[in-house]
């Protein structure tokens, strides 16, 4: 063999090796059911890659591994901007881990739960034995969330079915630099009032001119401000809100703002509204001038280099926040505004509730999971009380199961029961057409020559007209939906149980359940179309 | 035969499909319907074409089984469809074999139109009519959608309480499925029953209400109407 035949069977044998190798890599990560000592190994994959959560997670699997030593749950961790297409191709493939993180948002994610997940029903139904010995056991096991699994990635309305486990609880907190407070005011707690808020901006206004420093109260960006302002525009509302609900069901659905206000039951002009917009400028007057045209990572960066006390964030991302800082953040409450405020309180009952507050980060079992039995047993420890301590302890997240101990500074981020309904802001923006005829005019109400009136008289134009288009849509869609559903609610009809279809009774599940909640739907849906046709001629 | 429909239906030959389904029984000639319909390709020259086998299965079979579905269907068809109220199939459906679950499901469909859809008739009217129509349904489900439907409409035609309450006090007894529904009544018995002056009732729903939905955002104005009321809150 000459030099070159050689240096080519040289080459070739290394590729075979690669080649070999890669697969046997492959195998281990994709496909392996059995390691090489024999474990089962069960897979999970997750877009949860903010810093220290899968440390976190590896933490409860190695406490598994240690009570379960015949199992190796290995972690699959996919950047979330690939997750999407990775969930499809990995299910479609039949490669998909055992477990899977459940993005709600996500086009398809209900046909793909359909297809690719199994429903966990029968097993939150009963109690989770890995809660034997702590005070929820012999709890229904999805009882022992905080959210009662009713959060749109756990439970599939459509579907009927659970399919999550969720790891945290989600919502909104206002972090500060406590250094940076504390330079400015000489404390490290923030105020508990509105009135006191707005004392507090004007101490850091202040201080940033002493010491020309670029140091402004809170770090703005479009959505941050809308988190900090949502729930005091809301609070300013209360009385109008249940006043609005008067079919006596105190609460209003997203559709209900929009036809109450065709049907000129509030307008632009109540003074209750005026001052919800009122309050939104004075809020937007302590953060950098455009900040409505900034996005949360630029906010984040102004808080991270101390140009600001506060920032409004999501709670899941304290961990991120607190990993890249090198300063001290402590976390509080939006602070309330009372009825015995002087110039806001008129319209005010209390705090806002976040006792509907969903968890999030939820984890579902793939059809036909290779390690079947495993995958469900790692998730009732993942999701027990034991298996949470561990989780909340290392992750900073809020524990989404009951009666896990948090540390002191995490006990602000913990969602408050008490108190009235936080909807009016975002839905007085609408959805479709009105939700862009508002939101593409708040820098009117935003900007140093804009105000509230220079707002209004925009809105007050084109929002009824907006909400008119939204609704005949809706109108539209449901009249779709309902004849989209009538083969279908026709063939359950025929090959239901002739005895069941006789009593004629909505149980819980089957024909008569369909039709109830058909009904239900259809009337809404009429109702809506009257209160069009009768405000159609309105101006 | 149902073979060689579902093949047509997959390949996308619904005329096909129907045309087979013509020479088939009345059941499998219904289920080539319905799977027709259910086509996401469904264009409006193929529902017309369904729309002409369901008549023709009518015609051919007025009262079998598959014959009263398929005037269920059309009647369905012709209200979402072509916008008609009250469709011949469905007042032909009531008319003749009232008790039948489609006729009853049918009567509330009427129902619900009479209430709300577009016509010149006065709101006491409409209430009136549907109070009448109501009577002809027996099947618990049906009931229960009934006096729901009637209570809301008596709300929302002129905020009648006593009325809305009573229906909406039928309608919990029967059972409400839907867990979020079911919400909604009791907060509304509690309201409804407080303004008219029915105390009792008002503070056994309220009560009832806070028991059963713990994470609902209403629990604390709730909880200050019992307090209102001179009750402590659970």
């Amino acid at each position: 063999m000459n030099e070159r035949g050689k240096a080519r069977l040289f080459w070739s044998g290394l590729a075979v090796v690669f080649g070999l190798c890669a697969w046997h890599v492959a195998r281990v990560s994709f496909k392996a059911e059995e390691t090489s000592d024999h474990r089962r190994v069960v897979r999970v994959g997750h877009f949860m890659l903010h810093s220290g959560i899968r440390e976190a997670l590896q933490a409860v699997i190695d406490e598994y591994e240690r009570r379960h030593p015949d199992v190796h749950v290995v972690q699959v961790a996919v950047p979330d901007r690939a997750y999407p297409q990775f969930l499809r191709t990995q299910l479609v493939a039949g490669t998909a881990p055992d477990i899977l993180q459940i993005g709600a948002h996500f086009t398809g994610m209900d046909e793909l739960r359909a297809r690719y997940f199994e429903p966990i029903s029968a097993w939150v139904e009963q109690p989770n034995p890995y809660n034997a010995g702590t005070p929820l056991a012999g709890r229904r096991w999805r009882d022992t969330f905080l959210d009662g699994l009713e959060n749109g990635e756990a439970y599939s309305a459509p579907l009927r079915h659970y399919y999550g486990i969720p790891l945290a609880v989600g919502g909104v907190r206002i972090l500060y630099n406590t250094a940076l407070l504390r330079a400015i005011t000489g404390g490290t707690v923030l105020p508990q009032t509105y009135a006191q808020l707005v004392v507090l901006c004007r101490q850091v206004e202040d201080y940033a001119r002493r010491s020309a420093k670029p140091v402004v109260p809170f770090a703005g960006s479009r959505l941050s401000a809308l988190f900090l302002m949502s729930p005091l525009f809301a609070s300013v509302n209360h009385r109008l809100y249940y006043d609005l609900a008067a079919d006596h069901t105190l609460r209003m659905t997203d559709w209900d703002y929009g036809l109450t206000y065709l049907q000129g039951r509030w307008n632009f002009d109540l003074p209750s509204i005026r001052l919800g917009y009122e309050l939104a400028r004075e809020m937007a007057r302590y953060q950098k001038p455009g900040f409505y045209q900034l996005n949360t990572g630029e906010a984040t960066l102004q808080f991270l280099q101390g140009q600001s006390v506060m920032i409004v964030s999501h709670v899941l991302d304290v961990t991120n926040l607190k990993a890249q800082s090198d300063f001290a953040i402590d976390a509080a409450q939006i602070p309330a505004l009372s009825p015995d405020d002087p110039v806001y309180g008129a319209g005010v009952l209390g705090p806002v509730t976040e006792i509907d507050t969903k968890a999030t980060a939820n984890l579902g079992l793939v059809r036909g999971a290779p390690q079947h039995a495993a995958a469900v047993d790692f998730l009732r420890f993942l999701g027990s009380r034991p298996g949470m301590e561990i989780f909340s302890a290392r992750s900073n997240w809020l524990p989404s199961v009951e009666g896990v101990a948090v540390p002191a500074w995490m006990e602000p981020l913990r969602p408050v029961r008490a108190g009235y309904a936080g909807r009016f802001f975002a839905e007085i923006a609408g959805k479709g057409d009105a939700r862009f005829v508002v939101g593409n005019q708040l820098h009117l109400l935003f900007g140093p020559a804009g105000g509230v009136d220079a707002f209004l008289k925009v809105i007050k134009q084109s929002y009824g007209p907006a909400m008119h288009i939204d609704l005949v849509k809706d109108v539209r869609e449901s009249t779709f939906n309902l004849r989209r559903q009538e083969p279908a609610l026709l063939v359950s009809f025929l090959t239901a149980d002739a005895a069941s279809i006789a009593a004629g009774r909505a149980e819980s599940d089957g024909f008569w359940r369909e039709v109830s909640s058909q009904n239900g739907y259809e009337a809404r849906m009429l109702r809506t179309q009257r209160i069009l046709s009768q405000t159609a001629s309105q101006p | 035969m149902r073979r060689f429909i579902c093949c047509a239906l997959i390949l996308g030959f619904l005329g096909t499909a129907v045309g087979a389904a013509e020479g088939a029984s009345a059941a499998a000639r219904l289920k080539a319907a319905t799977a027709a319909l259910q086509t996401p390709a469904l264009t409006e020259r193929d529902s017309q074409r369904t729309k002409q086998e369901l008549a023709a299965l009518i015609a051919a079979e007025p009262g079998s089984e598959a014959g009263l579905a398929a005037r269920y269907l059309l009647g369905r068809l012709r209200q979402l469809e072509d916008g008609i109220s009250e469709p011949p199939e469905f007042i032909a459906l009531t008319r003749d074999r009232p008790q039948h679950p489609l006729a009853q499901l049918a009567a509330v469909k009427l129902l619900l139109r009479r209430l709300y859809a577009d016509g010149i008739a006065a709101p006491a009217e409409r209430l009136r009519a549907a109070e009448v129509l109501g009577k002809s349904l027996t099947l618990p489900a049906l009931r229960g959608d009934f006096h729901l439907a009637m209570g809301d409409a008596y709300i929302f035609y002129g905020d009648q309480r006593a009325p809305a309450l009573r229906h909406l006090r039928a309608a919990e007894g029967i059972g409400i499925p839907s867990a979020a529904t079911r919400a909604n009544v009791l907060v509304q018995i509690g309201e409804l029953a407080r303004l008219t002056g029915d105390r009792e009732t008002a503070v056994q729903s309220y009560r009832l209400f806070l028991a059963d939905y713990p994470r609902d955002l209403r629990q604390q104005i709730v909880r200050d109407r019992l307090a209102a009321l001179g009750e402590a809150s659970p």
